[in-house]
């Protein structure tokens, strides 16, 4: 991190311009303040141990110092006090990723970067639980260390769930795609990406406070008497909420305000499509989220007592908010992948894309019923038992548009002309994974058989197969299949399909047997289990270090190709979309003259190209 | 694809793919179905609950065999056979309604069928068919469980019920949220502090089994179960006035 300030011209520059060094020492100064101010508040109002509240508040102002540093309310504020302000010379260079930047393109590597950094720090954590877990009355972790462990591998997946596709792939993507210049805000975009550096820190510290072990869903009374390390983990979940509306408010605006002439919304690709019906549900739902955090927050730091039943509270308040928000956040993880790979099938299979506008009305389907299905988390939970008929025949009616994609995806490698490339691979490996997920999801969505299956492994392999088969095998398509146009250069052909293979592979054996772990009744978030279920245990241990090995030939691939992969051309796939109608990688101002829109998946031979999709 | 351009030949060689994979589909699924049906792979089922429940899952099972066996099958046959051999297009084929509408009425209708038959299965496990003949006090705390028989006026660290008999299990918790677990019951119920909740269910099946916590409750969570002894109810009977015998 000192490397890149100190090459600034002068001391006083460090201090007059943002950078991470003003960053850091704002962002503690901000942090002592907020602290000093609580603790002070603390012993003046005779609370005990005001160490929670100075944490609080703390984090919230080290957070605001943070972005004053970095420089991030430059432009608001010289605007605010009418200062004349020439922009600054945008950083040259992998500088330019380290520093506050409003490029729509810088801010997307940025997002998948940390994203990638954090699967590999959650992956690790996800690694200690198996290696614990190998064997039955395994004593390598305390409960507590094996509940932190848990719980930082389920929260930081969350979370790399939510930013790697939708801040990763969608910033670099959706403008480029549209044929636009920049987001809509681009300050505001860089700021959703620097805030959640501090909640990043703060999550991955929290075993330093204590951990947390509720899990990633912190369901009180549990969670309200938690240790610090629970404080963080509701800052953390509260910022990337915030993160994550600051950037739906984003895309969205983009979309509708500034695509290109020509660029009907007919002739979005479907990705677009998918970032759009994405960025409504977090529009109304992560609000939610917020709330239920913040009650939790509350009744730990201020004695409300939303969570305190003998205060009048009730803990089944905070279930239905936060599975308000918790489910159709698995369409916020889900969707973009959804579009990613149907963007991804016709450039691969030479085809249109089948049936796309079905599609695309499906991603909107998917949003209202989104919102309306988190009641199947509760048929256990003590919820009135005649809301639960509805709520399976909502849940099990999302599978009709999910279904669509289905039908859009296999309709488009039918008859077509395949080229196996890594991408297309990954994209194959994709449906063939997120069939199960989603099958096995009418399994938890149906009262009679949830009853027996919740909170059950069967339910930990359900959500590995949508989240992982889903989400993580979308987000390897399309880091593949982007990858020349984000770096300029080729990835190694051989070792991406080594990737795969290993991947798919390792990925199934892992958790295919965790559903029989399930049937046969082990509890998911135990640290240890019968010994009779010794032997799929092991086994899955086993199979998650090839999971870990196929990641590594990944990174080492992405590093090696970004550093010495040979240079790709602007459109090495013969793509119909936008983003490969300028260079690889494209030029700050993204299209140096207007593109000429077309249909985004004209492909076949006749009638021309152009004409055959989306007319 | 080896066939020319011609449209006639086009469109019997996409006939006779469609065939092939129809063929392989047809008899994948009816292989997995037969072995879903003939190999027993669920747990030992010690309950009327347990029966619904099972019946359901292997209801779902069968019906989801085809879903899945046809996505797999059209994902693995159009990597092999649909494989480009120069640098051509596809044909230009951008939907075909009649496909898209049978495929939307049709996953409607099998969902809609799935969730009435849920629904059907909902109602005979949740809701009583008649008064209880035994109400258990179920009292968790981190982290165990005590089992109180009121009408016997015994507690007990071991849950003790009577075979074939409709036992009523009335839950709190004084601290925290925890589940109540009986796999081979197929029973679940969440207990909430501040609430009564109650489930039944009939043992059918004499034997030991367990009752473990389902719902993470903090470090003790792993460890928080209890034996659960399924007795006839002469056995049953036998137990309690011996348990009130030495309570007195």
């Amino acid at each position: 991190m000192s490397a890149v300030p100190l090459s600034r011209p002068s001391r006083a520059g460090l201090v007059r311009e943002g950078g991470l060094v003003r960053g850091a020492i704002a962002g503690l100064g901000g942090y002592a303040l907020g602290a000093l101010l609580a603790s002070a508040l603390g012993s003046a109002k005779g609370v005990e141990d005001p160490t929670p509240h100075a944490v609080a508040l703390g984090y919230a102002l080290g957070v605001v110092g943070w972005i004053w540093g970095l420089g991030g309310l430059d432009g608001w504020l010289a605007w605010a006090l009418g200062r004349e302000r020439s922009e600054a010379p945008a950083a040259e260079g992998w500088r330019r990723y380290l520093a506050f930047t409003t490029d729509h393109k810088v801010i997307g590597v940025q997002y998948l970067v940390t994203s990638l950094a954090l699967f590999v720090v959650a992956g690790l954590a996800g690694l200690v639980i198996r290696v614990h877990l190998a064997v039955p009355s395994s004593k390598i972790l305390g409960v507590g260390d094996f509940n932190t462990a848990m719980g930082l591998h389920g929260t930081i997946m969350i979370g790399v769930a939510l930013i790697a596709v939708v801040g990763g792939l969608g910033n670099y993507l959706v403008p480029l795609m549209i044929g636009a210049r920049d987001m809509a805000f681009p300050r505001l975009n860089a700021l959703s990406y620097w805030i959640l550096l501090p909640a990043g820190l703060a999550i991955v510290a929290s075993p330093l406070a204590g951990g947390f072990d509720t899990g990633w869903t912190a369901y009180p009374p549990l969670s309200v008497r938690g240790p610090l390390g629970q404080e963080l983990y509701i800052l953390t979940l509260v910022t990337v909420g915030a993160s994550s509306i600051l950037g739906a408010v984003n895309f969205l605006t983009t979309v509708m305000r500034l695509r290109a002439p020509g660029m009907t919304l007919w002739r979005l690709p479907i990705f677009v499509w998918a970032m759009t019906a994405t960025a409504i549900i977090v529009v109304i739902a992560t609000s939610a989220l917020a709330a239920a955090l913040t009650m939790l927050l509350f009744d730990r730091l201020l004695g409300t007592a939303f969570f305190d039943p003998r205060r009048g509270g009730d803990p089944l308040l905070y279930l239905h908010v936060f599975w308000f928000y918790s489910h159709p956040a698995v369409y916020v993880m889900a969707m973009p992948a959804f579009g990613v790979v149907l963007d991804v099938l016709p450039v691969h299979a030479r085809k249109p894309l089948f049936a796309y506008r079905l599609a695309a009305i499906s991603f909107l389907a998917i949003v209202v019923l989104s919102l309306i299905v988190w009641g199947h988390h509760l048929y256990v939970a003590g919820m009135d038992p005649r809301l639960h008929g509805p709520f399976m025949v909502l849940t099990e009616l999302i599978s009709v548009p999910t279904g669509v994609v289905f039908l859009a995806a296999l309709g488009t490698i039918w008859l077509g002309r395949i080229r196996l490339t890594t991408p297309m691979l990954f994209a194959l490996g994709w449906l063939s994974n997120f069939v199960i997920g989603g099958i096995t999801g009418i399994f938890l969505a149906d009262v009679p058989t949830d009853i027996q299956l919740t909170d059950s492994y069967f339910v930990v392999a359900h959500f590995h197969y949508t989240i992982v088969g889903g989400m993580i095998f979308g987000l390897f398509t399309g880091l593949y299949h982007w990858f020349p146009k984000i770096t300029g250069r080729m990835y190694d052909e051989r070792l991406g399909r080594l990737h795969f293979a290993l991947f798919f592979a390792s990925f199934n054996l892992t958790f295919l047997p965790l559903f029989w772990a399930g049937i046969h009744g082990m509890r998911r978030r135990v640290a240890d289990y019968p010994p009779e279920l010794a032997g799929v245990n092991l086994f899955v241990t086993v199979a998650a270090f090839a999971m870990a090995i196929a990641t590594a030939v990944f990174l080492w691939n992405a590093v090696r190709s970004w550093a010495r992969g040979p240079r790709a051309a602007a459109d090495p796939w013969r793509a119909h979309t936008l983003e490969w109608r300028t260079s690889s990688p494209p030029p700050s101002v993204n299209f140096p003259t207007p593109p000429a829109v077309g249909a985004p998946y004209g492909y076949g031979a006749r009638p021309p190209a152009g004409e055959a999709a989306g007319k | 694809m080896p066939d020319g351009d011609g449209p006639i030949t086009r469109d019997t060689s996409a006939r006779r793919h469609a065939l092939i994979v129809g063929l392989v589909w047809a008899a994948l699924s009816a292989a997995l179905v037969a072995l879903a049906l003939n190999v027993p792979f669920q747990l030992t089922a010690a309950s009327r609950e347990a029966r619904v429940i099972d019946n359901a899952f292997l209801t779902l099972l069968v019906v989801s065999i085809p879903v899945f066996v046809l996505v797999e099958v059209v994902v693995v046959y159009s990597a092999l056979r649909f494989r480009a051999t120069a640098d051509e297009d596809g044909p230009p084929i951008a939907g075909r309604p009649a496909i898209s509408v049978a495929w939307v009425a049709t996953t409607t209708a099998m969902v809609l069928g799935l969730a009435a038959f849920g629904w059907a299965g909902m109602n005979e496990v949740l809701h009583a068919q008649h008064p209880p003949d035994l109400v258990v006090r179920v009292v968790s705390k981190q982290f165990g469980w005590t089992f109180e028989y009121p009408s016997l006026g015994v507690s007990s660290a071991t849950l003790r019920v009577p075979k074939d008999r409709l036992v009523r299990f009335e839950m709190t918790s004084s601290d925290v949220l925890h589940s109540f677990w009986i796999p081979e019951f197929r029973v679940k119920q969440d207990v909430v502090p501040g609430r009564t909740i109650a489930v039944t269910a009939t043992a059918t099946q004499v034997g030991s089994y367990g009752v473990v916590c389902a719902e993470l409750c903090g470090l003790g969570h792993t460890f928080m179960r209890a034996p659960v002894e399924v007795m006839d109810q002469v056995a049953f009977d036998a137990w309690a006035t011996a348990v009130k015998a030495e309570s007195r």
